[in-house]
């Protein structure tokens, strides 16, 4: 009875920020303040760049994921701390780590511009190679703990009937943990829709081109609070509706 | 304006040894915001002339007193100097700039400075304050930022100052506002305007106010 009062009062406490926001959300604006080209620019760049580091995020957390799952020892250990690392640091120092490596002075930024001129920093490619950086761990995390409650003896069993390793891994171990393979990808979503400090400090803030929702909020939050409010909304619902339709998919199958 | 509370405190300190200050460092936005919504503050140092608007209508402190001014200034990175002298080389759509976010006064001028001399900033980052748009010209990351004259000064070894006609007379007041008239925070108001201090702050490239 008691651990339920305090649970009641934990999920009060998340509930009264989120509602007092609402509270203040000018509802009467709401309409007007959407279509404002700031907001639908911001909307519209968040949903695909939250998107496309998610795919980014999947795709390159699947190989590592299934490396991690079969390493023992301490070479698993760092590798696996390393790839945790920006889960646990300071989102401004991933940007900052980011901008020395792939900056326009950065160790590879300025030979990738020689090379291609391609610039990261300031386009929409870098706004999604800061989401992803942040949202790796994520993937790397909930695939490699549910491949290792795999029972080997599939594999074993399609290796014995002629399957090579990729085969193996495609047409076998992924599916197995096809539940949270969609978890993952949902987890680095939510992480990349609501990430702010690498994106500005990598990225950069200009508008319609890296200034997403969450920036576009940092930004009106000085100038048009009340924009800042229905952005804030916006976030919210997108969230809340994800998380709902998910459901008991965050966590992988029992 | 974070240079004003490294010459300040000292000072202060000298005067009530033993006194405790707590400081909030933030832009001038967010710290009007922070408050409204309730922070409580003793002494307030606010750029731009609308914030303090804001906090005056807002809140009950005394009415604000000028400390400084500062203008605005185009600085262009290290490997630019020779390349980029005039408003007009700005133009050159390869290059990228920095600009403070719309909501802090280095913003509002830079972007009033742009439409008077018709440059187009849509592709400039917005960064959250003037520091953050100075550290990016300094590591090379921008070519181009709007920052103040004493910001400028004060990387003169790393950026080049651009001359621009007018764009001195593009400026932001810095005030000051008491919320007590109490021993301490009065004793705080005769540091700030002392002329030792307003000679300071001229020497690190702010006007005087």
């Amino acid at each position: 009875m008691r651990i339920r009062v305090v649970a009641l009062l934990v999920v009060a406490l998340v509930a009264a920020p989120v509602i007092s926001l609402l509270w203040r959300v000018p509802w009467s604006r709401m309409s007007s303040l959407l279509t404002e080209e700031v907001v639908t620019d911001a909307i519209s760049l968040s949903l695909i760049s939250s998107v496309l580091a998610a795919v980014v995020a999947l795709t390159l957390g699947v190989p590592v994921a299934l490396l991690l799952s079969r390493m023992e020892g301490v070479l698993a250990s760092i590798t696996r701390a390393l790839m945790m690392l920006p889960m646990v640091l300071p989102p401004v120092v991933g940007g900052a780590a980011l901008l020395f490596a792939f900056g326009r002075r950065g160790t590879l930024g300025a030979a990738l511009e020689e090379v291609s001129g391609l610039v990261l920093p300031y386009s929409l490619a870098g706004v999604v190679l800061a989401n992803a950086f942040v949202a790796l761990p994520f993937v790397v995390l909930t695939i490699e703990g549910s491949l290792r409650t795999l029972d080997p003896r599939f594999e074993l069993a399609a290796a014995s009937l002629g399957a090579n390793q990729f085969h193996t891994t495609v047409k076998v171990v992924l599916p197995m943990v096809r539940s949270s393979l969609i978890a993952a990808g949902f987890l680095a979503w939510a992480r990349a829709l609501g990430e702010f400090g690498a994106t500005i400090t990598f990225a950069g803030n200009v508008p319609g081109k890296t200034q997403t929702l969450p920036l576009a909020v940092f930004v009106a939050m000085e100038t048009d609070q009340e924009a800042a409010l229905v952005m804030s909304v916006v976030l919210i619902l997108v969230s809340l509706v994800v998380l709902l339709t998910m459901r008991d998919r965050w966590w992988p199958s029992r | 304006m974070t240079e004003f509370v490294d010459i300040l405190l000292p000072e202060l300190t000298d005067r009530y040894p033993g006194l405790q200050v707590q400081i909030n460092i933030a832009g001038s936005g967010t710290l009007v915001n922070q408050i409204v919504e309730g922070a409580d503050a003793d002494v307030v140092l606010l750029a731009g002339a609308n914030h303090m608007a804001r906090l005056q209508a807002e809140n009950a402190f005394l009415p604000p007193v000028p400390i400084a001014r500062n203008s605005l200034t185009v600085v262009v990175s290290s490997n630019l100097a020779e390349s980029v002298t005039t408003i007009s080389d700005l133009r050159d759509a390869g290059l990228q700039g920095a600009v403070c976010v719309p909501g802090a006064p280095c913003g509002e001028l830079a972007v009033a400075f742009a439409r008077a001399v018709n440059l187009d900033l849509s592709n400039a980052t917005r960064e959250p304050n003037v520091k953050a748009v100075l550290s990016k010209v300094v590591r090379g990351e921008v070519d181009y930022g709007f920052v103040y004259r004493s910001d400028a000064l004060m990387a003169a070894n790393e950026v080049k100052a651009i001359e621009a006609e007018g764009l001195d007379s593009f400026t932001t007041s810095y005030s000051l506002a008491l919320k007590n008239s109490d021993e301490v925070s009065v004793s705080f108001l005769e540091v700030v305007t002392q002329s030792k201090v307003s000679r300071v702050l001229e020497e690190l490239g702010f006007l005087s106010r």
